[in-house]
């Protein structure tokens, strides 16, 4: 029974990341294929078409995906954890059903989308790219009102209260920085791997254009995206100190340090390749090397502090290298504060000399292998980023599945157990050795310091 | 009768120079998008207009404020309707002026030779914040005392001259009336004085070089220009007179009374749906957690970001940004007004906006939680 309710666990994980990961680039794909289209309209440029084209060919593919996941994870939900899903699904009846319409609706707006190109007049093509858009997103914040619930609950009555639960205005924000930050790397790495396999210059041209009008989205929402997580762990630490506290200073602080290394090599990764792309435009200052040479080092040096972690105690294998439970210069407070604000900051100037040489751009095509290697190597770091954040989150309210309202044994017993009596309520819960999440001042930071 | 004494107006005040004020030509193309200006002029209008029938009533005094507010809200005919209008209108004002700045910078109406009528919108916008943040003190609530208090310390971080601000805002160390008064003076008099002035001088200059519009109102001349091999790096467009124009008077009167309709209406229907009553002799909360406008609300998730020591960098942060607004136009002095052709200003404003945006909307979250 164990070996089955892992797997169950493992089953429900899988298809979620996987849906997820889907849903989260079809979401950013309506917006930024809707965008390219637009600018397209309004410049004239032949090469906006053709992204807009390829986008909404790739998530006509991928949409399906998405579906086949959702229904699956659905269904892996239905019978593998009938307790927490029925619970769920009571409490979240409206979102979940206004979801699966806005869903509806982006589909019946993507495919006429890709099918009438070009039959269609240009204004009625915009206005369905633009309403498909409009459904995913608002599909997303439905999402994120049943997954933010999950970790940060609130009173199930008034509607309004739980829906705008402390954490789900962020939780849609850093959702919606991410999937445009996502889906733009995504298709640069795309990109940058068509251009690697062509020989052809006017390809080439064309692809090298393409990876770098999706780094411009990519990283204008990266760089949005630690302000706004830093918001979310406020709001979680607010309302669900304990898993915070697990998340941050206790067992699981290691994904998150892993997480500022994903951001970390992608800021860094991220700026060399504007610095390769720009260098055509800055080459003949004189300041142009020195700039770039103070920029690494201090993006690397504050990359350090960022990374470090604090509760060395928590980092596998760290114990064969050093006795220390703390590393003082992991603190958050100053140090991390300042080290996130060198990487904002010099990410900010630095975008902004990108955007100032591609207005210059004229020759495409030439810029060389290394730029479009940076361009895979970013997109894959998305991936391994979006991938670590759901397990951070979903991992945060360990043994909850609706924190401080059902835990993941209370599914075990009645759901899986077959017979073992049903759980006596929270005291039972309180006394389990593996539970240090208790919700409430101090949680499972508290347990840890006894 | 009528020209009779359209002239005798004439012969006394000089009616030609309201005329060429109404037959001054506009562009004609994007009218509806121009009409967010008036909209601003319009919701000040209201501003002093209200604010003026509440001053009957307040009482700038530590200990008749909050009574003399609770009187005009409960016991004056229609006091709660004008206080309402006022508070609407306030925050409908930031929303217009947020949209008509991002207009003028997005179609780089600010560009040469129009560079003064940005810095002196800019102040307007200064001086619409000073006024709101003033303003949020005068009912003399809970709240209000909060408002002061943060304020006051927010100020007191500023390095060198943090303390000396603070105690020159509040009379003191602390809230008090002393803090009332200089708050209202601020609010009534000093501050609106400057806006009227930095109001006119506005018209003034747009009624000098007229309204630009944006890059669409010159399509054809940039187009014939482009025909004849002139390079588009050297053509000015914001010297140009529009392609195609139409008098002030009638048609644009016309949008932009529509406009301030539709805003008086909905300021009303607000007024009347979600009125704001008194609450400064409510019990106090267990639990008092300040909370800004909703116009502060970016600041205050802004300023959470620097806690601690930090405090001064967020603040001085803060304070360039106000400061960098006028000087826009000599940062771009390229002479490119479209959006599309310069790609830097447009991202890097569309950027600031959301970010803008989005600090907003996590505020309110935290505020509507706690």
């Amino acid at each position: 029974m164990e070996g089955s309710f892992i797997g169950s666990r493992l089953a429900i994980a899988l298809t979620a990341s996987a849906h997820s990961l889907f849903a989260t680039f079809v979401v950013g794909g309506m917006l930024l294929g809707a965008m390219a289209e637009s600018v397209g309209v309004l410049t004239r440029d032949e090469r906006y078409e053709r992204l807009s084209h390829s986008i909404a060919r790739t998530l006509v593919l991928m949409s399906a995906t998405v579906a086949f996941m959702g229904v699956a994870l659905v269904l892996f939900l239905t019978i593998l954890w009938p307790i927490f899903w029925t619970l769920l699904f009571r409490i979240m009846f409206w979102p979940l059903i206004f979801e699966a319409l806005m869903f509806l609706g982006e589909a019946a707006c993507l495919y006429p989308w890709y099918y009438s190109w070009g039959r269609w007049p240009r204004k009625t093509h915009l206005l369905i790219a633009w309403l498909g858009a409009g459904f995913g997103v608002t599909a997303m914040i439905m999402i994120d009102t049943v997954g933010s619930y999950l970790l940060t609950p609130r009173p199930v009555e008034p509607a309004l209260q739980r829906m705008l639960n402390p954490s789900m205005v962020q939780l849609t924000l850093h959702r919606f920085a991410g999937n445009l930050s996502w889906f733009g790397f995504g298709i640069a790495a795309l990109s940058a791997i068509r251009y690697l396999r062509t020989t052809d210059p006017q390809e080439r041209a064309y692809h090298e254009w393409a990876g770098a009008f999706a780094v411009t989205l990519g990283f204008g929402f990266l760089l949005l995206m630690p302000i706004i997580g830093f918001s979310y762990l406020k709001a979680v630490r607010f309302a669900s100190e304990g898993a915070f506290s697990r998340l941050m200073l206790g067992e699981k602080s290691w994904i998150f340090v892993l997480q500022v290394f994903l951001i970390n090599v992608l800021i860094i990764v991220g700026t060399w390749y504007m610095f390769r792309m720009a260098h055509f435009r800055y080459k003949e200052n004189p300041h142009f090397k020195r700039y770039r040479l103070i920029t690494f080092i201090l993006l690397a040096l504050a990359a350090l502090i960022f990374v470090m972690p604090y509760q060395m105690r928590y980092v596998p294998f760290a114990a064969y290298f050093t006795p220390a439970e703390v590393n003082p210069w992991g603190k958050m407070q100053p140090n991390k504060y300042i080290a996130m604000g060198v990487l904002i900051g010099l990410g900010i100037l630095n975008y902004g000399f990108y955007l100032g040489a591609l207005r210059f751009k004229t020759e495409w095509g030439s810029g060389g292998r290394l730029p479009q290697v940076l361009l895979i190597i970013l997109g894959l770091f998305t991936l391994f980023s979006m991938v670590n954040m759901g397990y951070a989150r979903e991992n945060a309210r360990y043994p909850y599945l609706i924190y401080g309202k059902m835990t993941i044994e209370g599914e075990r017993e009645t759901g899986l157990g077959g017979g073992r009596p049903a759980p006596q309520g929270p005291p039972d819960h309180k006394e389990s050795p593996e539970n240090l999440n208790q919700p409430g001042p101090r949680g499972s930071e508290g347990k840890r310091r006894r | 009768m009528r020209q009779l004494l359209r002239d005798w107006f004439d012969e006394r005040v000089g009616l030609d120079l309201f005329e060429r004020m109404l037959q001054k030509p506009l562009p004609k193309r994007g009218a509806w998008f121009y009409t967010l200006g008036s909209a601003t002029l319009s919701l000040i209008t209201i501003q002093f207009i209200t604010g003026a029938f509440l001053m009957f009533y307040y009482v700038p005094d530590g200990e008749f404020a909050a009574s003399s507010v609770r009187y005009s809200t409960e016991q004056v005919r229609f006091g709660w309707y004008l206080r309402s209008l006022h508070r609407w209108s306030a925050n409908l004002l930031f929303i217009v002026i947020g949209l008509h700045m991002f207009r003028v910078f997005v179609s780089g109406s600010f560009k040469r030779p129009r560079e003064f009528t940005w810095i002196i919108g800019a102040l307007i916008f200064w001086t619409a914040i000073g006024i709101g943040l003033t303003g949020g003190l005068l009912p003399w609530d809970a709240n209000a005392l909060w408002i002061g208090t943060v304020f006051g310390n927010t100020l007191s971080y500023f390095p060198l001259v943090g303390p000396f601000l603070r105690s020159a805002l509040l009379g003191g160390e602390h809230v008090g009336t002393l803090t009332l008064t200089r708050f209202y003076a601020m609010h009534v008099w000093v501050l609106p004085l400057i806006l009227g002035v930095l109001i006119l001088l506005h018209l003034y200059l747009i009624r000098k070089h007229g309204l630009f519009g944006s890059v669409v109102e010159y399509r054809n001349q940039i187009q014939a220009l482009e025909a004849k091999g002139v390079p588009r790096e050297s053509i000015i467009v914001t010297k140009m007179t529009p392609d195609e124009t139409e008098p002030f008077y009638p048609a644009q009167v016309f949008r932009d009374s529509i406009v301030a309709f539709f805003l008086i209406s909905a300021v009303s229907i607000f007024s009347i749906l979600f009125p704001f009553s008194y609450r400064g002799e409510e019990p106090p909360p267990a639990r008092i957690i300040p909370r800004p406008e909703w116009f502060f609300w970016s600041v205050d998730e802004w300023l959470m970001y620097f806690p601690g020591r930090l405090i001064p960098i967020g603040l001085i942060l803060l304070t360039l940004f106000f400061l960098f607004l006028p000087f826009i136009p000599f940062v771009e002095r390229h002479p490119e007004v479209s959006p599309i052709r310069r790609p830097v200003p447009t991202i890097i404003g569309a950027w600031v906006y959301l970010f803008i945006i989005i600090l907003a909307m996590m505020a309110g979250s935290r505020i509507f939680n706690y």
